[in-house]
């Protein structure tokens, strides 16, 4: 038994040799720091999940694969505290409400008033044509409900019903708003969330001043669209989580040590706000940059 | 160890690769070196022109096991230049019977025929029948030998529970089960005379495309058991009067999802040469887990019956167009009767289903026919209690429909 052992050990000497040239490799490799670039959390890019969108739009509901705070290119961490929930279905919003630029306008028809579990407010199925899609479903809005999308700006302004979509010069002063194109041209991007609204408050030259549910002033362009009406699901800023796990369905990881009492990010002295800012035209497109290669 | 900036200080390498992370990075300006080169005769290349050239690869034609998939493009054979609406199985209606009432021009009469009315109220029945019946569904729904996994139950204020998976009857078979016992006590009750004209098949395919108002429509849709008969169903006594629903702004062809790929077959089951070629009636199956609608939702009540409706629709045509040839989009010289019956196994839907034109534009004043009345339960509940077979709220009335269904000559 014992020879069998001693006959074993050296067997492992002499194959030692080969193994560690390999690791010697190995070893140069980890001492090298691989430079991985990874995207800043808050510049409008989600790391919650990636939807995976077919090439024409559908109203079937759409995967989605959860990427845990993971930036999908690199496959690094970059926000911390989501993980985990449950798998929803998403159902992908046509976000631009195209109407006729001139003559009576387009009218639709609400099929059926949806809960997305992507997203807080509830959605709405609308058909005009042979045409199915998504909107975001306003407070008031009702199946069976017509809604009506024009870009026409006439002298007098509309008397709009809830979901209707207009540019923000046909529409009356006082009146609430939300999916706001930000510059005519852009998807509707702006008052997504449950509840919100933005308040048209004034109007000068060619522009409209919106309030916005963060209740900052903007003006924008009169041609800019939007969608009448407070959003569906009211009450979602007053419900509670309730419990931990609740909060782990919803794909939020556990916090803790985030309490900070110095730094008055947890309330804020309160300021006058801002005065009215006036929306910049958008961005021209980034250059193309090369990335030179040196190896050091 | 990371590129920090105190391991910079110490090491003049590492201190370029840092700088060099940053200064790598370039966008270049246009200096106008590239048109002064022009106007001097020299040709500007780009570097990847001359370091990486382009290799062009000629694929090779190989036989592989398998043929080759057809590209889903104008390639294809079945490629139109005109999309054409498709409906399946797998679909319904978004707007219900409605939209199906206006896709196939029909006006609704919410009652059978009179014959059928007939029938259904003076039937009487012995108890040892009803018995029979509720053995009927016992066997099928309880009683039955075949345990496979059941789909995934899902709680909808509890979505994040995994609950345990039932294992029992297949859906299908249920239902198959369930309808080849009424059928078999509605046969022991009809006798030689009837059956002899009656023939039952199994999973038969429909297949029809019409147009309507400028759409094509193409339909497939399948009848799990097809009862023919040696003579076609007579045509529903009297006229009736109705308006078509209006679905403005929606189109009939709404939820119906648009294709440049398609066939415009006719297919109708029996050949017409055979005996027992007419169609009498279709009984169809509904399964929540394979039917519904696109957007993902559970299909309503109204979507049922618009399901059914276009089941008998798609058979009437398939039939007629067999008959009168596959181009023929006029009035019928004899309406087409077909009778319809969907049933999950507990809830049944009847109608009756007269095709009188195939002219299906809006502007034809010839409609055709939809008698049906609101489904009914076959029972309320068919469970176990207490270790024993329990079943709650046994109606017998759709016994008897069926069984005046297939009276019905």
């Amino acid at each position: 038994m014992q020879s069998i052992t001693r006959l074993l050990s050296t067997c492992t000497l002499t194959l030692q040799p080969h193994h560690r040239g390999a690791l010697s490799v190995l070893q140069q490799l980890r001492t090298k720091t691989k430079v991985v670039e990874k995207p800043k959390p808050g510049a409008g890019q989600q790391f919650r999940r990636t939807v995976h969108f077919p090439n024409e739009y559908t109203v079937a509901p759409l995967k989605i694969t959860h990427l845990a705070g993971r930036d999908p290119v690199s496959g690094r961490m970059v926000a911390k505290g989501i993980g985990g929930g449950i798998k929803q279905q998403y159902r992908w919003i046509k976000w631009v409400r195209d109407g006729p630029s001139e003559g009576a306008p387009q009218e639709e028809i609400v099929v059926e008033l949806l809960n997305d579990g992507c997203r807080t407010a509830k959605v709405a199925l609308v058909a005009v044509g042979d045409e199915l899609k998504y909107i975001l479903a306003t407070e008031n809005m009702r199946e069976g409900d017509i809604l009506k999308t024009s870009r026409v700006i006439p002298r007098i302004p509309v008397r709009p019903n809830d979901g209707d979509a207009y540019p923000l010069g046909a529409l009356p002063v006082g009146t609430r708003i939300h999916c706001l194109e930000k510059n005519p041209g852009q998807p509707c991007h702006l008052i997504h969330a449950a509840g919100t609204f933005g308040t048209i408050l004034r109007k000068f030259d060619d522009k409209v001043v919106v309030q916005l549910p963060s209740k900052r002033e903007f003006a924008f362009d009169r041609t800019c669209m939007a969608t009448v009406g407070r959003l569906s699901n009211v009450e979602h800023n007053k419900e509670h989580v309730g419990s931990a796990q609740r909060m782990r369905e919803l794909g939020n990881r556990p916090r803790s040590g985030l309490w900070k009492r110095k730094e008055g990010k947890h309330g804020r002295k309160i300021r006058r706000l801002p005065p009215m800012t006036t929306i910049a035209p958008p961005p021209l497109p980034k250059e193309q940059e090369i990335k030179l290669t040196l190896n050091l | 160890m990371r590129l920090t900036n105190k391991l910079c200080a110490q090491h003049i390498g590492w201190h370029f690769k840092k700088h060099w992370q940053v200064q790598g990075r370039r966008v270049p300006r246009e200096t106008g070196a590239a048109a002064e080169l022009l106007k001097m005769g020299i040709r500007v290349k780009t570097p990847d022109e001359l370091l990486n050239k382009k290799q062009e690869f000629h694929p090779v034609d190989i036989v592989g096991i398998a043929p080759k998939a057809i590209a889903e493009d104008q390639t294809h054979p079945n490629w139109h230049k005109i999309a054409c609406h498709l409906f399946r199985d797998n679909n319904v209606l978004v707007g219900g019977l409605p939209q199906a009432q206006v896709l196939t021009n029909t006006i609704e009469i919410n009652t059978f025929p009179q014959q059928i009315e007939d029938a259904v109220s003076n039937s009487q029945y012995s108890k040892a029948v009803d018995r029979n019946v509720q053995n009927a569904i016992f066997s099928s729904h309880l009683l039955d030998a075949q345990q496979v996994k059941l789909p995934k139950v899902k709680l909808i204020e509890r979505p994040a529970f995994n609950l345990p998976r039932l294992y029992g009857i297949s859906h299908e078979r249920r239902n198959r089960l369930v309808i080849n016992k009424l059928l078999l006590e509605i046969e022991k009750l009809a006798g030689r005379s009837v059956t002899a004209r009656r023939k039952l098949m199994d999973n038969v395919t429909f297949q029809t495309s019409v147009s309507k108002d400028n759409d094509l429509v193409a339909i497939t849709l399948s009848g799990d058991k097809l009862i023919s008969s040696s003579r076609a169903l007579d045509p529903v006594k009297g006229k009736f009067n109705g308006e078509l629903p209006d679905l403005y702004p929606m189109k009939c062809v709404v939820s119906m999802k648009k294709q440049h790929i398609y066939t415009e077959n006719n297919f109708y089951p029996i050949r017409s040469e055979i005996n027992c070629s007419h169609p009498h009636t279709i009984v169809s199956f509904f399964d929540k887990t394979i039917v519904g609608n696109i957007h993902g939702s559970d299909v309503t009540k109204t979507q049922l019956y618009g399901r059914t409706l276009l089941k008998a629709f798609v058979a009437a045509a398939a039939r007629a167009k067999q008959i009168n040839g596959v181009t023929s989009c006029t009035d019928l010289q004899k309406p087409i009767v077909v009778q319809c019956v969907q049933t999950d196994g507990r809830e049944f839907h009847f109608g009756v289903f007269q095709l009188n034109t195939l002219n299906l534009n809006s502007s034809n004043t010839t409609k055709n026919y939809w008698f049906h009345r609101d489904s009914i339960e076959l029972f309320n509940d068919c469970s176990y209690k207490c270790g024993r077979p329990h079943l709650d709220g046994y109606n017998a009335e759709p016994f008897r429909i069926l069984n005046a269904f297939y009276h019905s000559s």
